[in-house]
């Protein structure tokens, strides 16, 4: 009797049966996406945020401070450093050897750090732990940051090697011998300033007063547009290669 | 973790280390190139005959390759590297400075250095010490040009090269036969005759020059040395003897006979006095001229209704046509090993006749002239860079010069009278 009226098509109880299944499943969706998407979102932008600045300002410079020489940006690095490790020395002052290991370490911790402060008094394992945490952490982060880092970097050099070919071509005056397939290669050497200190020959054109005159349009320029960024200039416009090809050449 | 970023790091570094960021440059600009060719040191007592400093000037500047500073505009005129500031030659904006002394050395001999300094790269490029008597100095101007000239453009000097050319009384009843430098200077009559002269052509070696003689029995085709003046006939067949050209090693000469009845192409060994004929159509062919590798010569042929240029090689015979736009295009030579074709052109009927240059390897037409009148008898300079042609310019026929691409013109000075047929010479050495 009682299944009986579901199969049968005058019954109401399927569709009822069936109205009932969607309300409960939408209400237990509502209810567990609204608890996961909560903490989700207000965790990851944090995290990102923090270690976005962090990251990319503050490591890197460290490692290129050695290599460079005065600059303005150096005062700057030095203001922020120098504040964090007194927060960070409070936590791990009985381990030394974890002070030791990771000199760069409180820079990218920053923004999570307070919490952990007050929690364990000074216990070697929960720092341990705390620490592996956030490198896995980290670890994902700094791929992805890496990645996003390039992409800029890579926008950067176009637009500065762009400007850098239209500045040759204006100035650089091709002599009638040139052909139009003739080809050269040259090494620029620059300071941070952009201005050109040495030129060297790669390969030559085999026209001497082609290459002279390839030379010439380098030092005609003396001021190259560079990134004012030091990390993106030694990498990749210290030094670089200008390939010349005279291609409206008329021969 | 540390240890991990330090190595994606050192990978970055290594990565980019080995592909070094190359910029491309693909075009600069074809402008000409400044420089200052500062007044020679002198300290004789007496004026030195020639102004080297000026003909190098006016050498460099008439190639049109060259824009030369004033001596007035300079900031100081020195005559030794230690007095050269090159920041004031930048300031100036020259890339190139010439400085050079120029001493009496002895009785009536000269001695002359110059050196040639890159402003920009700070360096010398070019350093020469020669020596000359008062009426040398001329040639030692053109060839300081030359050698500046080669170093800079990576082309080859033709201010030391001359040209032959006829010259008329307005009356035309006097004609005669001369040689001057490329820039006009030092006229020379080789030749005077009360007959036209036509069609002067140099030997490769530049001793001699054949021409045509339209004497009262027809015309002739001679050759003569220019240094004994005697001269020697090759042609005087019946009916035309016309348009001699040496060939590229100097022992033949192809020039234009009608003694069969119509124009056409034979070729003379001038040793074996043994004739080829070239061509052999009912239409007339003229004006022949070698190619560079002395197995082909262009000629101009009508045989197609109009005239045309068309290339025949001499060893199987085989004839080509070259150009196929406009309607009249003769009288060709050619630049640049044969790359370039130089002829007199028109680009339709009742269009006035240009010079124009045609780059058989792409096939492209360029008229090089415009404000001349009634254009013809192109002739290159050896360098393939110039070519030098006879005009009419104020009522008068003069002598006017075009590169190659159009860009640089010049008139040719000229002292009286009508010029005309001019051809120019090979280099010297």
């Amino acid at each position: 009797m009682q299944l009986f009226p579901l199969t049968d098509p005058r019954s109401f109880g399927i569709p009822v049966l069936g109205s009932a299944l969607i309300i409960l499943l939408v209400l237990v969706l509502l209810s567990t996406k609204w608890m996961n998407t909560e903490p989700v979102v207000t965790k990851v932008p944090k995290h990102i945020n923090a270690r976005l600045v962090q990251v990319k300002k503050a490591v890197p410079k460290k490692t290129i401070k050695k290599v460079k020489n005065k600059k303005p940006k150096k005062i700057k690095v030095v203001k922020k450093p120098a504040p964090k490790p007194k927060k960070v020395v409070v936590i791990k002052k009985p381990v030394k050897k974890v002070e030791v290991k990771k000199p760069i370490k409180p820079l990218i911790k920053n923004k999570p750090l307070p919490k952990p402060v007050p929690l364990p008094e000074s216990d070697l394992f929960s720092a341990l732990e705390e620490e592996e945490q956030d490198n896995n952490v980290a670890d994902l982060l700094s791929e992805e940051l890496l990645l996003k880092q390039a992409d800029e970097e890579q926008e950067a050099i176009m637009s500065y090697s762009g400007q850098i070919k239209a500045l040759v071509e204006s100035v650089w005056r091709t002599p009638p011998s040139a052909k139009h397939d003739d080809e050269l290669i040259l090494r620029i050497f620059l300071v941070p300033t952009g201005e050109v200190i040495d030129v060297q020959m790669v390969a030559s054109s085999g026209n001497q007063a082609l290459d002279r005159s390839a030379e010439q349009a380098v030092w005609k320029v003396v001021q190259f547009p560079v990134p004012k960024d030091s990390i993106l200039f030694e990498k990749e416009f210290r030094q670089f290669k200008l390939k010349l090809q005279p291609s409206t050449a008329r021969l | 973790m540390m240890i991990r970023f330090i190595w994606l790091c050192l990978l970055l570094v290594s990565v980019s280390a080995k592909a070094e960021l190359t910029i491309e440059i693909t075009q600069g600009i074809a402008s000409s190139i400044p420089i200052s060719i500062v007044p020679m040191q002198w300290q004789g007592a007496t004026e030195l005959p020639e102004s080297i400093g000026d003909i190098v000037r006016s050498d460099l500047e008439r190639s049109g390759h060259f824009s030369v500073l004033s001596p007035d505009d300079m900031l100081s005129h020195p005559s030794e590297l230690e007095d050269i500031y090159f920041r004031d030659w930048r300031l100036l904006k020259q890339e190139y400075v010439v400085i050079a002394q120029i001493k009496l050395n002895g009785q009536d001999q000269y001695q002359i250095r110059y050196q040639l300094f890159d402003v920009f790269n700070e360096r010398e490029v070019l350093t020469q010490t020669l020596t000359a008597k008062a009426n040398q100095l001329r040639d030692i101007a053109h060839r300081i040009s030359d050698e500046i000239y080669e170093q800079l453009t990576g082309i080859r000097g033709v201010f030391s090269t001359r040209i032959a050319y006829v010259t008329t009384n307005p009356k035309r009843t006097h004609f005669n036969l001369a040689i001057a430098d490329s820039d006009g200077a030092r006229e020379k009559i080789v030749m005077t005759s009360k007959y036209s002269i036509f069609s002067p052509a140099w030997s490769p070696d530049g001793k001699r020059l054949a021409y045509v003689l339209l004497e009262d029995s027809g015309s002739k085709v001679y050759v003569q040395d220019l240094a004994t003046g005697k001269k020697q006939l090759v042609s005087a067949n019946k009916g035309i003897n016309s348009a001699p050209a040496f060939s590229p090693d100097g022992n033949k000469l192809a020039l234009v006979l009608s003694k069969d009845g119509n124009p056409e192409i034979y070729v003379v060994d001038l040793t074996t006095r043994h004739w080829l004929r070239v061509t052999n159509h009912y239409a007339i062919d003229t004006e022949p001229n070698w190619m560079p590798d002395g197995e082909h010569i262009i000629f101009t042929s009508g045989r197609a209704g109009k005239p045309q240029i068309y290339r025949v090689s001499l060893e199987s015979g085989y004839i080509e046509r070259l150009t196929f736009e406009g309607s009249y295009n003769a009288r060709a030579r050619l630049a640049q090993d044969g790359r370039f074709l130089v002829m007199v052109h028109q680009s339709a009927k009742g269009e006035p006749f240009r010079i124009a240059s045609m780059d058989l390897t792409r096939g492209l037409l360029q008229i090089l002239t415009s404000d001349t009148f009634l254009d013809e008898s192109p002739s290159v300079s050896p360098n393939g860079v110039m070519v030098m042609y006879a005009a009419k310019y104020n009522k008068r026929s003069i002598l006017a010069a075009v590169s190659v691409d159009g860009d640089v013109k010049f008139l040719v000075p000229s002292k009286s009278g009508d010029v005309r047929e001019p051809a120019w010479g090979p280099y010297l050495n």
